[in-house]
This record gives C-alpha cells, structure tokens and sequence, in this order.
C-alpha cells in the first residue's frame, strides 16, 4: 500500500531520526562564582563563603549568549532592518540561601561596600568584577565535549536585592543579574 | 524456547518473602528523641510494617516534533517518604517516640525547630532469608519525622478490639539499595561505634 512505504524525501521522515538524538536537557548545567583576583588582579571582590565557594546554589540561570539590535531604515514605501550594534550580555541567576544569608551577606557587601564604598565612592571596574563559570554537563555530568562547554564572564551585579519574609512555608530564593564586562578565555 | 516447568520452578530454589526483614537506626536522632523506645531492639522489634524506598520518575522527556513522538529518560527522583506501622502498647512507648521526634521537628505551640542534623537519622532496612541472613538492604539517609497517626488511620470506638498501631512517616533524602553489607552503610555504623565509645 502506497500510505505504508517510506517517503523519498530528503526531510525528517522516519521517527527512527528522532530517536539518533540525545536531545538537551533543561537540567544538565552548573555554575560557580569565584574570586575576584582569579581575573582582576586589582579586584577586591572576596569569592562566597563556605559552603558556596566551590558550588553555588543556583536553580535557574538565563545566559545571554547573542545579542544584536537592527537599525530599520525607510525608503519609498518600505522599511528595512540591517545589522547596527549589539548590547550589554547579562546573566540572570536564581537561587536558593541558606539559614546563614551566606550568599545575600556577600553581594549586598559586594554592591554597598565594595562597589558603592560604603555610599562614599565608586571603585572602578577592574576593583569590583568576579568571574561566574557557567559549565554545559553530559547526561553523566562530565563536560560536554563542545568548544565552550565553560562560559566564563567578568561580572558585577546590576539591580536591587531585597530580602523577603513570609508567614508561610518556603526557601529563601533571590534573582539576580549579573552585567557581563568581558568573556574569560577557558 | 520452551515454556518453563514445574521443575524449572523449583529449580529457582526458595523465593524471597514479605515477613522476613529488620529495620535498625544504625545513626539515630538525639537520643531523647527515641523516648522510651529502645534504638537497637524495642524499634525493630515493634515495627510492624514497613514501606520500602523507592526512585520514581518525576516525568521522561517527550519530545514531539510535527507528528512524531519519542521519549527519553528525564529525572527521577527518592520517593523521600517512608510509612512504618508499630504495635502500641500501654506504656505508651511509640506515642512517645513519636511525640518527642515530632516536637523536634516542629513545636506545636511556640513553632520551633531543631536544626535538621539534630533531628535526622539514617534507617537500615534488611530482609532476610529463611536462615535470618540479611539478603538485601536499603540504606535511607537524612531520615526525620514527617507525619504520623496515633491510631494508625483507625479511629478510638466502642465496638473494635483491635489494638493500636501507630504509623510514622519520616522524610529522607536518599537511599541506598543492594546486596547486604554492600552498600555505605559501613561509614554510618561506625560513626555510631565511634560515638558509642566517646
């Protein structure tokens, strides 16, 4: 019967295709924050405390891998788009604090103390960065074996922090974006 | 192939049962928490029954493209609760054992906590042959009370003669499962032993 033959047709045709491929998995990921010296030697950003400093407890993360803004052009009766800039990349982190506030103590230090100086100065950049390592993981969580399975960004926090209590059951659980000032060479 | 025979079936030798097991707290809470209830005899020896742990699926991945459908493993995850079923008796030993892991847990009146290294134990689940030989063990880690009934579901009446059977739920993180002896249990037991000794 001509419905049950497989069609001549270079397009996915057979389920067999889908089922060559190790499709991604949203929670095959991981990420660490660490000092700021590690790329700054002027940085005076400290990296987390115990028990954050060689793992961070992020649930979420949204890493801006691309970003390009078009210019629009009009001519006779028409608009146009052509390739004009591109913008600030920015990471987004969502995650949970423990009983302690490690992880909210040290960026309310990182932004009031070390980067406001306290409301009395601003240091500059090279003083206030720290590097955040996002890692792409296999199924077994060994490094995916792709050029930039580590992204490794120069970062400072952008934005407000405010603590949140409840009366109900919960974690602590904070967003935050870091502002990306350079790619780190892995 | 040929469909198996009786005598097949008897080759297989004896078959594993329902009755024949143990349940230890090799690392008990604070010891006040098990009341009354002696750890290393009175709590096996009133268990009456006992879930097993178990990994469940929090859901495989479909993947769905213009028509086609495959799936593949996604996460899965403990079953992080346990359900045993003790034997009261008129001391009231269970109900204050219960009590005390509960207050723990959560004081019904002021609503405080101990920290939950405090208020956490690891159970040991082992069931055995017909000789009493330990077979297959689950290890469950980062064990504390959970939820409980007192009466075990059955309401206090005026007709049933029954006894009571309190149920305890305790909460864990993880569990191990395997041959007897094979699984970490060891690191548990000897902090124990250490402990003991100290």
């Amino acid at each position: 019967m001509a419905t049950t033959t497989k069609p001549n047709s270079p397009y996915l045709t057979d389920i067999t295709l889908l089922a060559k491929v190790s499709w991604g998995r949203g929670w095959l990921w991981d990420c660490k924050i660490g000092a700021g010296t590690a790329i700054s030697p002027a940085s005076i950003v400290p990296a987390p405390k115990h028990p954050f400093d060689t793992w961070f407890p992020a649930v979420e993360v949204r890493e801006n891998l691309a970003t390009l803004v078009s210019k629009e052009v009009e001519a006779y009766i028409a608009t146009y788009k052509i390739p004009q800039s591109t913008s600030s990349f920015s990471i987004e982190l969502t995650f949970l604090d423990d009983a302690n506030e490690t992880l909210v103590g040290w960026l309310t230090d990182w932004i009031n103390n070390i980067i406001l100086g306290g409301g009395e100065y601003l240091l500059p950049l090279e003083e206030v960065v720290a590097p955040l390592y996002i890692a792409k993981l296999n199924p077994d969580r060994s490094l995916l074996d792709i050029e930039h399975a580590v992204s490794g960004y120069m970062v400072y926090p952008e934005g407000e922090i405010y603590y949140q209590g409840e009366s109900e059951g919960g974690q602590h659980r904070y967003q935050v974006t870091f502002i990306s000032v350079g790619s780190i060479k892995s | 192939m040929a469909r198996p025979h009786i005598t097949s079936i008897r080759g297989l030798g004896d078959f594993a049962t329902l009755f024949q097991w143990n349940v230890t707290i090799p690392k008990p809470p604070a010891i006040t928490m098990m009341g009354a209830l002696d750890v290393d005899s009175d709590f096996n020896l009133r268990c009456f029954s006992s879930e097993v742990p178990k990994l469940v699926p929090v859901g495989s991945q479909d993947i769905w493209i213009r028509g086609h459908h495959i799936k593949q493993p996604g996460i899965y995850d403990s079953s992080h609760v346990i359900t045993l079923v003790f034997l009261e008796t008129v001391d009231s030993k269970v109900a204050t054992m219960m009590k005390a892991w509960r207050d723990s847990c959560w004081n019904s009146q002021t609503g405080t906590q101990l920290e939950k290294i405090a208020v956490e134990a690891t159970l040991r689940l082992t069931r055995l042959n017909r000789f009493d030989e330990e077979i297959w063990e689950y290890v469950l880690h980062g064990c504390f009370y959970e939820d409980g009934d007192p009466t075990g579901g059955t309401p206090l009446d005026g007709s049933t003669s029954d006894i009571i059977r309190p149920s305890m739920t305790l909460s864990y993180d993880w569990f191990e499962d395997g041959p007897a002896g094979a699984v970490g249990l060891l690191t548990a037991v000897m902090k124990r032993a250490v402990a003991t000794i100290l």
